[in-house]
């Protein structure tokens, strides 16, 4: 039986955080066992769906969908009904597929599902800034070691603020990372490009755009004086070439190191 | 199909003395009490199961009555019915079989030196197909710090009953190691501990715990293994075209004729040598036993050698597995492995007790089980007349912890599951079963085949379908073991064999010469063979069958 | 005769003791096997069978040799399973990246589940993709072990990937470059190759039987 703490939520890795973005998870991870949340991977989980993001027939989702019902399998155990998400690709395929279930929708992927179990709509999917912003970044403010003040330039890009129903902020004026990154210890500066798009899988197929994206997006950031640009997004880190796991800063903010 | 009511009564005697035997050491038989109860019970030693060879180089040796059959039967092809002079394909060498000994058999031929375009595979079933697939308890080595070859070579000794052929005993123990060790490279996922030594179970007959498996599908895992690497390196294979006659030049064999089973089209195939491989004669039903093997296991390899000249050894002994399922019947026959009894599980009586050691050879075990249940008439009956005993199975679970059926025999829980016995709760019936063709062709060291006068040119054979490996009893482990150094052995002699040597003529003149002694003998003109397949069809519809086209 | 069932062997009926697997039913009926048997105990995946029952719309697979015939059986066996095993070097192939090279259509994976539902071994083979995907090896090979590749899997695929072959990649990636190396073996064999135990065999080899069954007994002790 683990003994579980009064912060703690299921926890979504998706298949990229195991992969080539493992940074990512485990700069989370170690952020989590220094403010003491604990994220408890489901047991079985599978890929969201990310390679077919905008479609929205649900049989190209049935992964998110089957990842949802394991949660709530998984929910009873530890009793908590959030799941929580670090790759903002995931947040947005989950947290959309889960919306969409929330209408009339889920009888029909129930049938579909057949002798599997059927899903009742009860998870609630976060992004990680959601978990850190309700554990309230006040606290966090406690456990920062030294006031780095680095001109940090937080990057947003689509998926997570948009479509509007899951955004985790306001989609034209999010505050949420400024908000973090000033707890930290940081200089955050909010840009112009923070929310465009960084040209997402269209790097895959080598088209040019996403080249010319990301020059303006660093251009943009660089012009407000940013040093550093933050981003939840494996895939926009890796657009974007120059950006960082804004949970990467916090494990360095929070002491990382010395907490062994 | 759990256990009807009357099964059940007996169960609850299992269960009621299942603690008291847990703790309980069951003696070994001495050598001398093993020979007795080998004498009195084991189906070998029953007279009439068996006569002597009329024909051939074994003139005169006993066999079992079925094999007899099958020597002194006709070819089903007739000599003068096809054409050797369309070569179909030419190639250095052919391997006739597709199971493990025919797949490392290529694959170290290949290994040494010859291109994979020379090598030809024909085989009856698909690749794999095959015995070897079915091995579940495991493969021996002696690579432990507490054993060694030697230790090894004593107990395949002692198990064969001193009748083995000591060289090629020799090769089976000093390859063991780096057999091992060539499956770890390909790949092999041998159940391990944490350092990546493997870990070792006790067999039947092991002096020391010897026996390397992946978890109960270990003869799957390497056979899909090597079958995979002969697939990488583009080795082709003939599948459902068994080899039906050997072709020979002057005693030399140099090619077969095959028999593509759909289409009935033959091929005539020229080859430098060839390497027999195909395996063992379960599905002879001798004496009318059940059997483990493989649907293709019908002795086509002994009948084929045996006609070009090939001597054949220790054909007198076979081996009864002492656990084959006997009940529910969908199953019977089938192999419940040893490795249940290594882990722990006795056999016991009706009344619930334990009887024999669970781990003698698989001859003495086999001839205590007949013993308990048609002398000492202690067995269990089954609704359909099948006499079986008890393996206890849940006390593997006592001795090793929850869980450890599913995981180290999942091949045997799925198997009864399957028929809705679990076998964690409740102990399973078995009685012995026809398992394994402990002789055959005689080969020397480097595989190559003996006749009466030496070696025949360009034939070699590897696998179950030799004899003098195992001697009188081959022990368990020593078979998947025997394949791959034998294959190996086979594979790299046969390429040194294609390199200084040509090809020769097409004849089945060796066919006419054995047609005239069988007509001499007097032997039935309907009687044919190989084999090829058993015929499993219902009475009722053969009586009422047409052969129109 | 006992109780009967009745069979449906690509839709023809016929009435068969009940009891048989669907393989001895098949036999029982007249038909003799050339493709469709292998083993005939569960090990070879030659036998995979697809039915459906009376009354009822799903689509079932089990292996002929390892099945109960049921009344109202509609059977038909899948002879073959047309699928290509691309050629590779293992010793070449170390993570997700490189299967991904030899097998890109499982990124296709559309997590529909159809795969685990109709494996005969009732393996959970949706999950070794989905766990190939994200770079957990061992949780693939082991997961895929029992796997007997009757190719099921594949033909019910709406994403076109060949699972059993793609599993029996990663279990020899896993096997090949995870699996630790047993030095214990690889000690036993310098041994062997220095002569260690080749004298005492050659010894062994020219004892008398008596002599050999001493020495027998006595390791036993
Ligand atoms: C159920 C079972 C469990 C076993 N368990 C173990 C164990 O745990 N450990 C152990 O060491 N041994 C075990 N054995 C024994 C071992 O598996 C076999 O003895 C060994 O694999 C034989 O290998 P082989 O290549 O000689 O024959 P096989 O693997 O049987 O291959 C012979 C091949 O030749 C083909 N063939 C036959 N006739 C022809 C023809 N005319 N033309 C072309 N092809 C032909 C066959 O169809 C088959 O594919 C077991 C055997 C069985 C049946
Ligand atoms: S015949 Fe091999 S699995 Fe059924």
């Amino acid at each position: 039986m683990i003994l579980l703490g009064k912060y703690r939520y299921m926890y979504y890795p998706g298949c990229t955080l195991k992969g080539w973005a493992k940074d990512l998870e485990t700069s989370t991870l170690k952020v989590c066992e220094i403010l003491g949340i604990d994220l408890i991977e489901l047991d079985r989980w599978y890929c969201c769906g990310g390679v077919f993001e905008l479609s929205d027939n649900l049989m190209r989702h049935l992964g998110a969908v089957r990842s949802l019902i394991k949660a709530e399998e998984k929910s009873k155990e530890i009793g908590t009904g959030d799941l929580v998400t670090i790759c903002s690709m995931c947040y947005n395929v989950l947290g959309r597929i889960s919306f969409q279930l929330k209408k009339e929708d889920i009888e029909k992927i129930n049938f579909f599902m057949d002798d599997e179990k059927d899903y009742s709509g009860k998870i609630r999917v976060k992004h990680f800034l959601e978990v850190l912003k309700e554990y309230g970044f006040n606290k966090i403010r406690n456990y920062v070691d030294e006031q780095m003040g680095i001109k940090v330039a937080p990057y947003y890009g689509c998926t997570l603020l948009r479509p509007e129903e899951i955004g985790i902020d306001d989609s034209q004026k999010p505050r949420i990372m400024e908000e973090l990154l000033e707890a930290i210890g940081m200089d955050p500066v909010s840009f112009p490009m923070q929310t465009v798009c960084c040209g997402s899988y269209n790097s895959a197929r080598g088209i040019k755009a996403v080249e010319t994206l990301r020059k303006k997006i660093l251009e943009s950031a660089k012009r407000e004086g940013a040093e550093l640009i933050v981003t939840s997004c494996p895939l926009c880190k890796y657009n974007l070439k120059e950006a960082m796991y804004f949970t990467e800063l916090m494990e360095m903010a929070l002491g990382g190191a010395r907490h062994g | 199909m759990s256990y009807p009511e009357e099964m059940r009564k007996s169960i609850e005697k299992v269960e009621e003395t299942r603690d008291e035997r847990l703790g309980l050491e069951i003696n070994r038989m001495s050598l001398e009490e093993r020979e007795e109860i080998l004498k009195k019970f084991h189906p070998d030693y029953r007279p009439e199961a068996k006569r002597e060879i009329g024909i051939g180089p074994n003139k005169g040796d006993l066999a079992p009555n079925e094999v007899v059959d099958l020597l002194e039967s006709y070819p089903i092809v007739d000599p003068e019915e096809v054409d050797l002079s369309q070569v179909d394909y030419d190639v250095s060498l052919l391997i006739i079989g597709g199971g493990g000994a025919g797949t490392v058999a290529a694959l170290w031929a290949h290994y040494s030196g010859l291109p994979v375009e020379e090598i030809l595979i024909s085989t009856k079933l698909r690749h794999g197909d095959s015995n070897s697939i079915m091995a579940q308890g495991g493969i021996q080595a002696a690579d432990k710090p507490d054993d060694s070859p030697v230790l090894h070579y004593l107990d395949v000794m002692g198990g064969g009953h001193f009748a083995n052929k000591p060289e090629l005993v020799r090769e089976l123990v000093l390859n063991a190691p780096s057999i091992l060790k060539w499956h770890e490279d390909l790949g092999v996922m041998y159940d391990k501990d944490e350092d990546g030594n493997m870990l070792t179970l006790p067999g039947g007959g092991t002096c020391r715990n010897r026996l390397h498996s992946a978890k109960d599908y270990t003869g799957m895992e390497i056979m899909r293994v090597i079958r995979d690497e002969a697939r990488n390196l583009g080795i082709e294979v003939l599948e459902f075209s068994p080899a039906v006659e050997l072709l020979t030049d002057n005693g030399r064999v140099t090619g077969a004729l095959l028999w593509n089973m759909e289409t009935n089209q033959y091929y005539v195939i020229r080859a430098k040598a060839v390497i027999l491989a195909t395996g063992g004669f379960g599905r002879l039903h001798i004496q009318g036993y059940p059997t483990t093997n493989h649907y293709g296991a019908t002795a086509d390899g002994l009948v084929m050698a045996y006609r070009v000249g090939a001597r054949l050894r220790d054909m007198d002994s076979v081996q009864y597995h002492p656990t084959g399922a006997a009940y529910p019947e969908q199953i019977v026959g089938l192999l419940v492995t040893e490795k249940v009894r290594g882990l722990g599980a006795q056999p016991v009586n009706r009344e619930g007790e334990a009887f024999v050691h669970p781990l003698e050879p698989r001859d003495v075990e086999a001839a205590a089980i007949i013993r308990e249940c048609y002398e000492r008439r202690l067995g269990i009956e089954t609704p359909t007349g099948m006499v079986g005993v008890w393996l206890d199975t849940p006390m593997i679970e006592e001795i090793h912890g929850k869980g450890t059926i599913e995981s180290k025999l999942s091949a045997m829980y799925r198997m009864y599951s399957r028929f809705g016995i679990d076998m964690t709760q409740d102990p399973i019936l078995v009685f012995p079963t026809l398992h394994y063709q402990n002789g055959g062709v005689e080969i020397d060291e480097k595989a190559r085949v003996l006749g009466e006068s030496g070696v025949i040119d360009g034939l070699f054979a590897a696998g179950e379908v030799t004899g003098g490996v195992h001697g009188k009893n081959r022990l368990m482990g020593n078979s998947l073991l025997d394949y791959n150094v034998f294959g190996k052995i086979a594979g790299e002699s046969a390429a040194k064999y294609c390199k200084s040597n040509g090809k020769g003529r097409l004849t089945l003149d060796h066919v006419i010469r054995y047609m005239e002694a069988l007509k001499k003998m007097g032997v039935p003109e309907n009687r044919k063979s190989p084999l090829i397949l058993p015929d499993y069809r219902g009475k009722k519809v053969l009586m009422r069958t047409l052969d129109l086209f | 005769m006992g109780k009967t069932v009745r069979i449906y062997v690509m839709g023809r009926e016929y009435e068969v003791p009940e009891g048989l697997t669907i393989m001895k039913a098949l036999e029982y009926v007249g038909y003799r096997y050339i493709r469709g048997a292998g083993c005939r105990a569960g090990f070879c995946g030659a036998c995979t069978t697809v039915y459906r029952k009376n009354g009822d719309y799903k689509l079932y697979s089990g292996l002929a040799c390892q099945t109960t015939v049921e009344d109202g059986m509609y059977l038909v066996q899948i002879p073959f399973v047309p699928a290509e095993k691309p050629k590779y070097e293992v010793s070449e192939i170390k993570d997700v990246e490189d299967i991904l090279r030899v097998y890109p259509e499982i990124a296709r994976c559309l997590s529909c589940n159809t795969c685990t539902k109709s494996c005969p071994q009732g393996l959970e083979t949706m999950d070794v993709i989905q766990s190939i995907l994200r770079g957990d090896i061992k949780r693939a090979a082991e997961l895929s072990f029992d796997c007997i590749q009757c190719g099921i899997c594949s033909m019910r695929c709406p994403a076109e990937i060949t699972h059993y072959h793609v599993a029996q990649l990663v279990r020899r990636v896993y096997g090949k470059h995870y699996l630790k190396k047993s030095k214990e073996l690889e000690r036993r064999i310098k041994e062997i190759e220095e002569g260690k135990y080749q004298e005492e065999i050659e010894r062994l080899m020219k004892l008398p039987r008596e002599e050999l069954e001493r020495l027998y007994k006595e390791i036993r002790r």
